[in-house]
This record gives C-alpha cells, structure tokens and sequence, in this order.
C-alpha cells in the first residue's frame, strides 16, 4: 500500500509525513526533559546545600563525551547530505561515536559507584544519575535507529533512506543539546 | 441549601457559607435555564413537530447574551468575593495577645495535639528521641520543653478567642479538616503549614483527615473540644498537674 | 482478520474490545466498593469468598483491598478504558475514514502503539496478584505515600511509563495522519469538528504526558535505587528516622502529575464533545452552530489547559499570587467548554430532531456534561474549594462530566458507527432501554455525592465515613447509590447483548444509513482495505444539511 507524502513533501505543510512525525516526537522529548530539568531547579533552590558537580564528578570524562557526543551529531548531518551507501558510512561512524560515548560513561559510573557515590547517597547524585541514565537510553535507541536505518540501506529506496538520515540528524541534535544540558546543569554550575 | 452544610461554628463560616450559596445560586440558575431552553427546542423541533430543518437556525443575540452574562458573573464572583476571602483565610496570621497557639503532628493514624505549657513557648524537638513514648520527639531538657503537654487526639479550644494551628506531618501527606470550622489544610512532611479560626461555638467537633494517607486514613479522627475561657483554662492546668 | 495486522481499522476494533474490556473491569471493581460503602461490616455474597484471605476478612473487605479498588478503577478507567476507547478505538478508525485517507501515516507504528497498550494493562492486571496487591495510593500516587507503598506501586509505575509511551506514538501518528493526509480540497476548516477534536487531543497526549513519564521514572528511582526526590528529611515511618538522604519534595510530584493531569482530562472530553457534535449535526439534519467557534474554543481550551493544574492543588499551602493566578486561569478556561456545550444546544433550534438512539446518547451528554461542568465552577474559586476539597463534592463533579458525559458520548458513538463497522445495526429497542436504564442508575450513583460532599463526606473513606459523627445519616443514600450501581450493571447487558447479537444478526443497513454527509459513510460499509476506491475529492463543509434547492436534505462532501 502507498500512503501518501512518505517520501515527498506535501504542499500545503511543506514536510514529508517522517518529518513532521519527528518533529513531534521531538516536542514530546522536550517536555519529557523539560519536566526534569525542572524537577531539578525546584529541588536545588530548595536545597540546604548542593555541592559543586566538579567536585564529585569526573569533569575530563564529562568534557571529553561531550566531544564524542558532537561527533555522533556531525556524522549524522553527514549522513543526511550523503547518497546511499556513502550515508551508511556515516551513520556507522555515528554508531562507533555513540559506542564510546556510553562507554567513557560506563567507567565513569563504575568509578562513581566504587567511591561510593550512589543515587541514594544525595538528591545531587539522584538527579545526576537519573539525568544521564535517561540520557544515555536515549543514546542507546539512537544506535538502534542508526543500525536500523543503515540495513535498510540496500532494502528501501534511495529517498526513504533520505528521509531516515534526515530524521535522525534531527534526533542526534535534540540527543546532543539535551547533553549540553546536562553537562552545564551537573558538571559546571 | 445551609441545612446541607455541617453547624457553623467559626466565625469565618457566614462569609464562607454566604460565597457556597452565592456561588451554587449561580450554578443552579445556569443549569435551570439552560435546561429550560434544552427541553424547549427538543420538543419545539422534534422532527414530528417541525419534519424540515432550517438551514439557518439561531441569530447569535440569545447566545452571545447569555456568555457575556456567565463571563461577568463569573469574572465578579471571583474578584469581588473569593479572592478577598481566600487571601484572609490564608494570610499569616500575627497572633494577637488572646490568640492561642496550637501544635499539631499529625503521623499515620493519629494526630498529636502539642500546647506550649505555662510558658507559652514550645520546646525543642529532635528526631533522634522520637519513641513510642514520644512520638514528637520532644526533647523535655530543652529551653521550653519542659512544660509542654502532648495529647494525641485531644484538642481543646476556648470560645472566642482566635485559635493558630501549626501543622507538620512526621511520615506521609495528611489534611487537618474540621467541617464545622470551615478549615481544610494539606499537612504535607517538610513544610510548615497552619490553620487559624475562632470558634464561635461551645461543643465537640471532629476534625477529619482529609488526605489519603494509609489503610487507617478512614479511622484518622480527632475530637475538637471547644469551651468556655474559663474551662480551658482548668483543663491546661490539669494536664499539667498530671505530668 | 489477522491478529497483527497493520490496518487502522482492525487496531481501531482492537483498541476498542480490549478498552471494552477494561471499562468493564473498571465498572466491577468500582461495584465492589459501593457495594462495600454501603455495608461495610457485612460480607459482600459470593464475591467476597472469592476473593480470598488476601483481600477480605470473612468477606469483608480489607482497607488495603478497598484502597486498592479505588486506585485502580480510576487507573484503569481514565488511561485504559476511557483515553483508548477514544482516541485509540474511535480515533484510529474514523479518523482516516473522514479525512479521505488510505490508512494511517505509520501503520506499524500504530500496530505498535495497540500492542504497548495492551502491555500496559496486562502489567497493571497483574499486579493485583502481587504480594500486597495492586497499588494503592489513590490514581494521584502521592508520595511519600506512594513512596512507601507495597510492590503493586512499581507496576504502576512501570505501567504507566509504557502506556505514556504507547499514547505518544498514537497521538504522533494521528496528528501526522490529520495534517498529512487530508484528501484533496479537504482544507482544515472543511473537517468534521470530530477530527478538530481529536487533534487538539493528540496534542495533549502528546506534549501533557512526557512530564508524566518524567514523575514515574523519578518515583521509581525512589522505589528501587533509594532516591529521595519525594522525601523530604526527617521522616519517621514506623516509629523509625527514616533511613533516606531526604531532600526531596513531595510537591513536586503533584506538580508534575497535574501538570498532566489536568490536560488529561480535556483528553477525556474533547473526542466526547466531536462525537455529541457529529451525531447532533446529523440528528437535527441541519449544520452546526458555531463551527468556527468551536474549533477555536477547542484549540484555545487546549493551549489553556496546561497552565490550570494547580486548582488541584489550592490547599497545599501555595502563596495567595500563584494561587490567585490559577483561580483566574480556571475561570477563563470554563469558558471554552461554555462556547462548545452553547453551540452545541443552539444548534437544536432549528432543527428536525430525530431521537435515534446515538441521538438519546448525545443530546443526554448536554445536561450531564452541565452538571459536572458548572459544578467545577465552586472547587475552582479557593474559597469554596477548602470545604469541597477531597470530599465527594469532587467526586460528583467529575464523575458527571466524565460517567453520563464521556461514557454517554463513547456510546452514542457506537450506535452510531456500528453500522459502518458491520453493516448491520445495533438493535434500537435494546439501546433506548440501555440509554434510559444508564441515565437513571448513574444520576441515582451521581446526584447524591453532591449532597454527601457539602456535608463534608471524604472521599478514599473505607467505612463510607461512618467513624464520624459529621458524616452520619447517609446510611439510606449510600444504600441507594449501592441498589443504584447494581441496576446500572444489570442495564448494561442489554447493551453486551445486542453488541453480540447484531454482530450477527442485526438488521442489515446501506452505506450511509443515517444519512450523513461526511466521507466516512462515502464507502462500503464495513470499508475495504485503503479504505476508499478510488480516492475521493472533497468539495464542501463537513455538514450541508438542509441546502435549499439541493434534492435531499443531506448533500456529501465528496458531491461535485
Ligand atoms: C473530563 C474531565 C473534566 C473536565 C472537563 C473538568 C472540567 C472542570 N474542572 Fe474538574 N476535575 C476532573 C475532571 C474534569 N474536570 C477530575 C478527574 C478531578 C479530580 C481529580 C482527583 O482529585 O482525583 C477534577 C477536579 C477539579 C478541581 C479540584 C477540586 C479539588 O480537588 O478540590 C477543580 C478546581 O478548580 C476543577 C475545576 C474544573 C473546572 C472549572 C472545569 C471547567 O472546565 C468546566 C467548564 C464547564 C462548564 C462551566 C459547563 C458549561 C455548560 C453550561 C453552562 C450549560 C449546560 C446546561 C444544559 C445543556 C442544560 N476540577
Ligand atoms: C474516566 C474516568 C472514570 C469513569 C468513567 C468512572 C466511572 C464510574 N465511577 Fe469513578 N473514579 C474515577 C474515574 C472514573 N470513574 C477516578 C479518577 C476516581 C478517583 C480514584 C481515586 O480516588 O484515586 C474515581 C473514583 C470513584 C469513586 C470514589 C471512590 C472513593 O473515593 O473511595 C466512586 C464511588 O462511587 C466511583 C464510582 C464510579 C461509577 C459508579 C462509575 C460508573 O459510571 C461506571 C459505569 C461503567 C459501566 C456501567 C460499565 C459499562 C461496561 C460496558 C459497556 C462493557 C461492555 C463490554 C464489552 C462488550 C466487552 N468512582
Ligand atoms: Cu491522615 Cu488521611
Ligand atoms: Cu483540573
């Protein structure tokens, strides 16, 4: 069957049906994330004392993700301006990035909880914890879908390809900016 | 309608009562009118009654009469009435000489009614001395602490006098509700809350937990006592003799 | 009919037998409790030996158990009955039919969406079974109540993070579909007020529930890794410190859940309000008044919507500018619901009207949804609200907006799809004695707690508040509300049956029996796949009734 305006815009909306589809799922991600961050303003002005995320946290690691995490956002928008299998190259790259990132993360919690730092510990590292954790399953479902989209690669046409690659440089931008987030929110203020 | 309402028995209870009615006066004429209206037009253009439809129906006069009616009675309702009132039974209140205050911890399923003792000052507690004898974990060696008294359930109010009640929760969400009184407030661990009013009525009245809260929540029940200056007085002092 | 099938039509009928489901289940437990309400020391008969040790005491319900019943049957009917019989039965399977489309926009994506629901209700089905029951903190969750509470919590907890996630994909879906896949000269403004309906509704499902998703997951961590973001310091449960960082607050729950809360329940009445109008249109067979103001009432009520939730809240101790803010906020937003119902009545005069039963079901929405609606008014001035809060004052108000409101509108909604579905019709003799059966038993429920609310009657009370003095002398209301809800069950058989009955072997109807104008109805009935062959043009409004000069009194859509 052929539903309409999967791969070409409509006139009148000027998007394809996946665009638009992400664009929505992204203004759903913002209130999910919107909701968070301000569950942290009102627990941190309310709090008696709340120390200085560097003090706790690794700010090399933290820096140096953030890199890796503009990496994966980079190749994606490569992606999106690459023809068929030149795009897969990209997005495969994009996976290796997004690898690193979560694993970089990885040490970074077990070198925590070995200190001792655990989510029950203070409402700081609960929300730290909490933060990165949900970002990091965004960064996992990202690799889902850039592995999904790169077997497809061969399987659909060129401009259903097009759509997905335009879809996920979208997605990896909104992954990327909710980091930055985080990053500022935990590591430096 | 005030013969569904629980007694009156604070003096802030005849504005607040006057606002319920004015408010369901409101409600009630809105709900009959437009019902009239309703029962109107479905027997009026009943297809039996009137087998072809105007295409054009209703000019908008009618309509836009009756908005314009709901928008200011609503928008005068609230200006005029309930904002003044919600801000005097909110505000903090400054406790004049004759006012009395009460503390009062509420915990799953009972509430623990606190008077300052002779000194009129409240003692110190601490978590860490919180047992089965002491669920507010008053420390007696304290400053104040000494002559404080700790009834559970048991809260006794002169007539007349303005009553302060400061409100904390030790475990879960409460709400000190007294009907009679006109008072709900969400008892909420962590945060300070109070009630104030002044009883205008000698007799018992219940104060009921308004916020669900375990599986006693429904038996969480304490009995206000309100009496006469005099009364209170002697019961203040027989609790204290009894310490 | 294949059980994974990606048609809209066949999920639409998914959601709405499994929704079916759940609101039956919702009805039985919420049957239990009254039943126990109304005499609370004795054993309820067959029922309570049934439920076992677990639950019961000789019968006699527990307070555990009794919690557990309240909590779940407002889980249950809000985000697994009432939300998926609308938006993703009636949704799903109209609205691509009235826009002229082949499908959905993503069908796997909605096959995936029914499937995620469906995992959702089983994980809160199942955790009744779990040690300590199902949960049991009231549908709100309050912690630290909630924080405390026994392991059925968690499955609500993680129930609700798959049905949030199952609501986005279809609300992203249906939005998609409505702006996408309209057909030609289907222009916004030519769309049936149903599908304006439902697309404000898929935004709110879709921007109100994420801060939802967000409040689970931080219960969770409170729950299973030992946060404290509920928990303020200097707890004492059991007689114990409490052994937590504490912190927390327990406010920012309520803030997050009535930040979705209240979208939520303009999800519950937004479609209600598109099928009364679909149906009123064609009951009086002339066009709606107002269209245009409605659409815009409904796009003002839901941008509105996100900035009144904190009516629930008024007695938490907020400062008298937030809540003076919210007081106002809540006044403005009556008004769109005030614009909606007007138009609605107004478009009566004029009329032919014929009473089918769809149409006893929609036009006895209107009153109903007045009850509850204006009965709304009183709890949202501050004032008023401190002697109705938490007492069945409440329970009235929305019960009326959302019992005899929604569920009348989801019904009327039935009879008159039905045929499309089948082509057949549901029996009419059967549904007017379901129509005047229902009316009665739930205003005989319903009217009541007004009355038991400005007494000060609290709601969640095991004992029907008979451990107070205040609240003595409802025993006869409350036998009555019990005798009530028995008689509304035994009326809804007359609907199960003739739900199975006419499946097979309801009078056979044409395409379009009612008559009506919209695309809908312009194919076979039940449609094929794709819907419609070949593709149609639309070349007018949604309701040309009555045109002078035109040979019936309906003119399609799609007419040239
Ligand atoms: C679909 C559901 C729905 C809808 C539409 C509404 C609509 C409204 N609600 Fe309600 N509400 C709930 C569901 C709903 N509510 C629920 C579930 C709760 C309790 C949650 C809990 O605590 O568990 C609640 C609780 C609730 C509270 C908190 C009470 C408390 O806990 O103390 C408040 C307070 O402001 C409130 C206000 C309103 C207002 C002002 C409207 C307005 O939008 C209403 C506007 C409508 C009208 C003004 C009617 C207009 C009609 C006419 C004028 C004509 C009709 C007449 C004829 C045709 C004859 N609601
Ligand atoms: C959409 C929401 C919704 C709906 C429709 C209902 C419907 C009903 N509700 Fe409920 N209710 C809530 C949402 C809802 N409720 C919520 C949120 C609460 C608060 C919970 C809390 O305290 O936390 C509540 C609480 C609540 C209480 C208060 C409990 C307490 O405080 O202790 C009561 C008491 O009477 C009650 C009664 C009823 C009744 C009698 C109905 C009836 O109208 C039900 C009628 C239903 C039927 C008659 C079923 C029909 C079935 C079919 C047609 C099935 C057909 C099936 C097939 C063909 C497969 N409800
Ligand atoms: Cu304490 Cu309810
Ligand atoms: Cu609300």
């Amino acid at each position: 069957m052929i539903i309409p305006y999967t791969t070409e815009r409509r006139a009148d909306t000027g998007m394809t049906n996946v665009t638009l589809g992400m664009w929505l799922f992204i203004a759903s991600e913002v209130m999910l994330f919107g909701a968070l961050f301000s569950a942290y303003a009102l627990l941190r002005v309310s709090a008696t004392d709340w120390p200085p995320g560097r003090d706790l946290l690794n700010l090399t690691i933290g820096a140096v993700n953030t890199v890796v995490l503009a990496g994966v956002t980079a190749s994606a928008w490569r992606a999106r301006r690459s023809p068929g299998p030149q795009a897969g190259r990209w997005l495969a790259i994009g996976v290796l990035l997004a690898l690193a990132f979560l694993g970089l993360k990885g040490w970074e919690y077990s070198s925590e909880l070995g200190a001792g730092l655990r989510p029950a510990t203070s409402t700081f590292l609960a929300m730290y914890f909490t933060l990165t954790g949900l970002h990091a399953l965004h960064v996992v479902a990202g690799i889902i879908a850039n592995v999904w989209a790169i077997a497809g690669i061969s399987r659909v046409t060129d401009a259903m390809t097009a759509g997905r690659t335009r879809s996920l440089a979208l997605y990896w931008v909104f992954v990327d900016i909710v980091w930055l987030i985080i990053f500022g929110l935990m590591y430096l203020l | 309608m005030n013969q569904f309402l629980p007694p009156a028995a604070s003096a802030h209870a005849e504005s607040l009562d006057g606002m319920l009615l004015h408010v369901h006066w409101m409600v009630l004429g809105l709900f009959i009118g437009w019902s009239v209206y309703f029962l109107y037009v479905l027997l009026r253009y009943r297809s039996g009654r009137h087998p072809r439809a105007q295409r054009e129906g209703t000019r908008g006069g009618v309509a836009i009469f009756v908005f314009v009616g709901v928008v200011v009675a609503e928008a005068v309702l609230l200006i005029g009435s309930a904002l003044p009132l919600w801000f005097d039974r909110t505000a903090t209140p400054i406790p004049g000489k004759d006012a009395v205050v009460i503390r009062v911890v509420a915990e799953q399923f009972a509430w623990n009614v606190r008077y300052p003792g002779a000194d009129g000052q409240f003692g110190e507690t601490r978590l860490d001395l919180v047992s089965s004898e002491n669920t507010i974990g008053l420390d007696r060696n304290s400053a104040f602490g000494k002559d404080d008294i700790v009834l559970p359930g048991d809260l006794h109010l002169p007539v007349n006098r303005p009553a302060v009640i400061e409100l904390s929760s030790k475990d879960v969400i409460h709400s000190f509700g007294v009907p009679a009184m006109r008072v709900k407030q969400d008892v909420i661990p962590g945060v300070r809350s109070f009630v104030s009013f002044t009883p205008t009525m000698t007799g018992e009245f219940e104060v009921v937990c308004s916020q669900l809260c375990g599986a006693g929540h429904y038996r969480m029940r304490a009995v206000i006592t309100v009496e006469s200056d005099e009364a209170f007085r002697t019961f203040l002092a027989g609790e204290a003799a009894r310490r | 009919m294949r059980i994974f099938s990606t048609d809209h039509k066949v999920i639409g009928l998914q959601y709405a037998f499994t929704s079916l489901a759940f609101l039956l289940l919702g009805f039985l437990l919420i049957l239990t409790l009254r039943l126990h309400l109304a005499w609370p020391a004795q054993p309820i008969p067959v029922l309570g030996a049934l439920l076992g040790e677990s639950r019961t005491s000789g019968g006699v319900l527990l307070p555990e158990f009794y919690l557990q019943l309240g909590a779940m049957h407002g889980t249950v009917m809000v985000f697994l009955a009432v939300v998926p019989l609308a938006v993703g039965a009636f949704g799903n399977y109209l609205i691509p039919l009235m826009i002229g489309a082949p499908d959905m926009a993503f069908p796997r994506l909605n096959a995936t969406s029914y499937w995620l629901y469906l995992l959702a209700g089983l994980v809160m089905l199942a955790s009744f079974f779990l040690p300590g029951g199902s949960a049991q903190s009231g549908w709100t969750s309050y912690p630290p109540l909630a924080d405390f509470a026994t392991a059925g919590q968690t499955a609500w907890l993680v129930g609700m993070f798959v049905l949030v996630l199952s609501s986005m994909l279809n609300s992203i879906n249906l939005i998609v579909t409505v702006l996408q896949l309209r057909a030609p000269g289907m222009t916004l403004m030519r769309m049936p007020f149903f599908v304006w309906a439902m697309l404000v509704t898929s935004f709110l499902l879709l921007l109100a529930f994420p801060p939802l998703q967000a409040a689970s997951v931080l219960q969770l961590m409170d729950r299973l890794a030992g946060t404290s973001f509920f928990l303020p310091s200097g707890l004492v449960t059991s007689g114990q410190p409490a052994n937590v960082s504490g912190g927390g607050s327990p406010i920012l729950w309520q803030h997050l859940f009535w930040f979705l809360g209240h979208p939520e329940v303009y999800v519950l009445i937004l479609p209600a309000f598109g099928i009364v109008a679909e149906v009123i249109a064609n009951i009086t067979r002339k066009p709606l008044w107002g269209y245009r103001a409605m659409v815009g009432a409904a796009l003002f009520m839901g941008t509105m919507s996100f900035i009144v939730w904190a009516h629930h809240m008024f007695l938490t101790g907020m400062g008298p500018a937030l809540s003076g803010f919210f007081q106002i906020t809540t006044m403005i937003i009556s008004i769109p619901s005030v614009v909606i119902i007007a138009s609605l009545v107004l478009s009566l005069s004029g009329g032919s009207i014929r009473f089918t039963t769809p149409g006893l079901f929609a036009l006895g929405f209107l009153p109903m949804f007045g009850l509850g609606g204006l009965t709304g008014l009183p709890l949202g001035l501050a004032a008023t609200d401190i002697p109705l809060h938490d007492t069945y004052y409440v329970i009235g108000h929305f019960h009326y907006i959302v019992a005899p409101g929604t569920m009348f509108a989801l019904f009327a909604g039935i009879y008159y799809w039905f045929p499309k579905v089948t082509g057949r019709k549901l029996n009419d003799a059967l549904g007017k004695l379901h129509f005047w059966g229902s009316f009665i038993g739930m205003n005989g429920i319903f009217l009541p707690m007004f009355i038991q609310g400005l007494a000060g009657m609290n709601r969640r009370l095991y004992d029907g508040g008979r451990t107070y003095q205040t609240f003595s002398g409802f025993d006869g209301s409350l036998h009555g509300q019990a005798w009530s809800a028995v008689f509304l069950g035994v009326v809804q058989l007359f609907f199960i049956v003739n739900l199975f009955w006419s499946l097979k072997k309801g009078a056979r109807v044409s395409d379009n029996p009612w008559n009506s104008t919209t695309l809908e109805w312009a194919t076979t009935s039940p449609p094929p796949a794709h819907n419609f062959d070949p593709a149609l043009t639309v070349y007018r409004g949604a309701y040309e009734y009555s045109e002078p000069g035109a040979p019936r009194d309906f003119t399609a859509q799609h007419q040239p």
